[in-house]
């Protein structure tokens, strides 16, 4: 940022965007680009390396800085980025990024993303922005959520986030039973948090009627080797792959709202 | 007899717990399609297949929500006939029905 106000996103090094990173990015500038209302310029130095161009140009960002450079997405790992974002439970979003694989993955298996994709909205208007956001910036909470897909490598990335307060932050209202067992093991870092929510969820008997969500996030892997899920809320992630012990991590700094990411193997015909 | 065929009559893309969650919720499929069909008629089939997938949000507001408005379990469980080629949706939806307690 200058002394103008002026604000210059460099891209110029930028030689690969990973999903998740992609996907918070956007989101993030999308709301502050929500909040400057146009008082703040915002311009970009356009990346070298032309798949990350194409990148920024597939999921929106080069539109969004007003960018006029005629970049074109062409190559196959770029094109097959899809994004999708909404301020509801809308099931038919699914389709405007998962549509595509019908007939290519199982049918149990899209049945299973149906249902953790759309949990996960369900939690984001239920749960998500019942508090502000430590970030400084004073904002009205929007309840919205930002979703990518990617094929890559003969896997299907499926990337899910809000820029809300986060488990840990949400939890001890939302669950406080949870938190009570969570307080007396004395264990309270974030991915702590995450781990017991995810797994108070998946152990929920059908009498508990809510609080389910995340069970139904973690179990689309159930079952499919070489299958993970990472749930990264704050400055924690839990990470939970088929078949293996799932691992959490507590980083230092904290992403400031929650991120989900799937990522399965598609079957050998359709990965060349 | 009625039967309710949730992909066509509803929304393929049934999602979501309360009206305020979004279009095709539990909660406006319970009052817009099952308590209506329960209060009124003697046999209520319900036909799940040909959605994208029901999340435990909508079928617990769906179904247990009818419990909590009062509809009696008996009567449910007597009327009510769950048609779905995943056979575990139905039991699903058989324990969200018992396990669901008045208002």
């Amino acid at each position: 940022m200058d002394g103008s106000g002026k604000v210059t996103l460099d891209f110029s090094l930028a030689e690969k965007m990973h999903a998740e990173g992609t996907l918070l990015f956007l989101a993030e500038l999308k709301r502050l680009l929500r909040h400057v209302k146009g008082e703040v310029e915002i311009d970009c130095i356009l990346p070298h390396n032309n798949k990350v161009a194409q990148v920024l140009k597939q999921v929106g960002v080069l539109d969004l800085l007003g960018v006029t450079a005629p970049i074109v997405p062409v190559d196959h790992d770029v094109v097959n980025w899809k994004a999708a974002h909404g301020t509801q439970v809308l099931g038919e979003k699914y389709d405007d990024i998962l549509q595509q694989y019908d007939g290519d993955i199982a049918e149990l298996l899209q049945d299973k993303l149906y249902t953790g994709i759309t949990e996960a909205m369900t939690n984001v208007i239920n749960h998500a922005y019942d508090f502000s956001r430590d970030d400084g910036l004073n904002v009205a909470p929007m309840k919205e959520w930002w979703m990518f897909s990617q094929q890559q490598h003969g896997h299907l990335t499926i990337v899910f986030c809000d820029l809300g307060a986060g488990i840990p932050r949400t939890l001890p209202m939302k669950r406080p039973g949870v938190w009570r067992r969570i307080v007396n093991l004395g264990r309270t870092s974030d991915s702590d948090v995450i781990r017991h929510a995810v797994e108070d969820s998946v152990s929920r008997t059908m009498k508990d009627y809510r609080g389910k969500g995340l069970g139904q996030i973690v179990r689309v892997v159930s079952g499919i080797t070489g299958a993970t899920v990472n749930i990264f809320s704050n400055r924690g992630v839990h990470s939970v792959k088929c078949g293996v012990k799932p691992q959490s991590v507590t980083y230092s700094d904290s992403i400031l709202g929650t991120l989900i990411y799937w990522r399965i193997p598609l079957p050998v015909k359709e990965a060349a | 007899m009625i039967t309710i065929k949730v992909a066509n009559e509803f929304s393929r893309y049934p999602a979501g717990r309360f009206t305020k969650d979004g279009p095709y919720s539990g909660e406006h499929f319970r009052n817009k399609f099952l308590l209506p069909a329960i209060q009124k008629e003697d046999r209520v089939i319900v036909e799940l297949d040909g959605a994208r997938g029901y999340g435990s949000s909508f079928l617990e507001e769906a179904f247990g929500g009818l419990v909590r408005l009062g509809v009696l379990k008996e009567v449910i469980k007597r009327k009510l006939e769950i048609r779905a080629t995943n056979l575990s949706l139905k039991q699903e939806i058989e324990e969200y029905i018992s396990n669901a307690n008045p208002a």
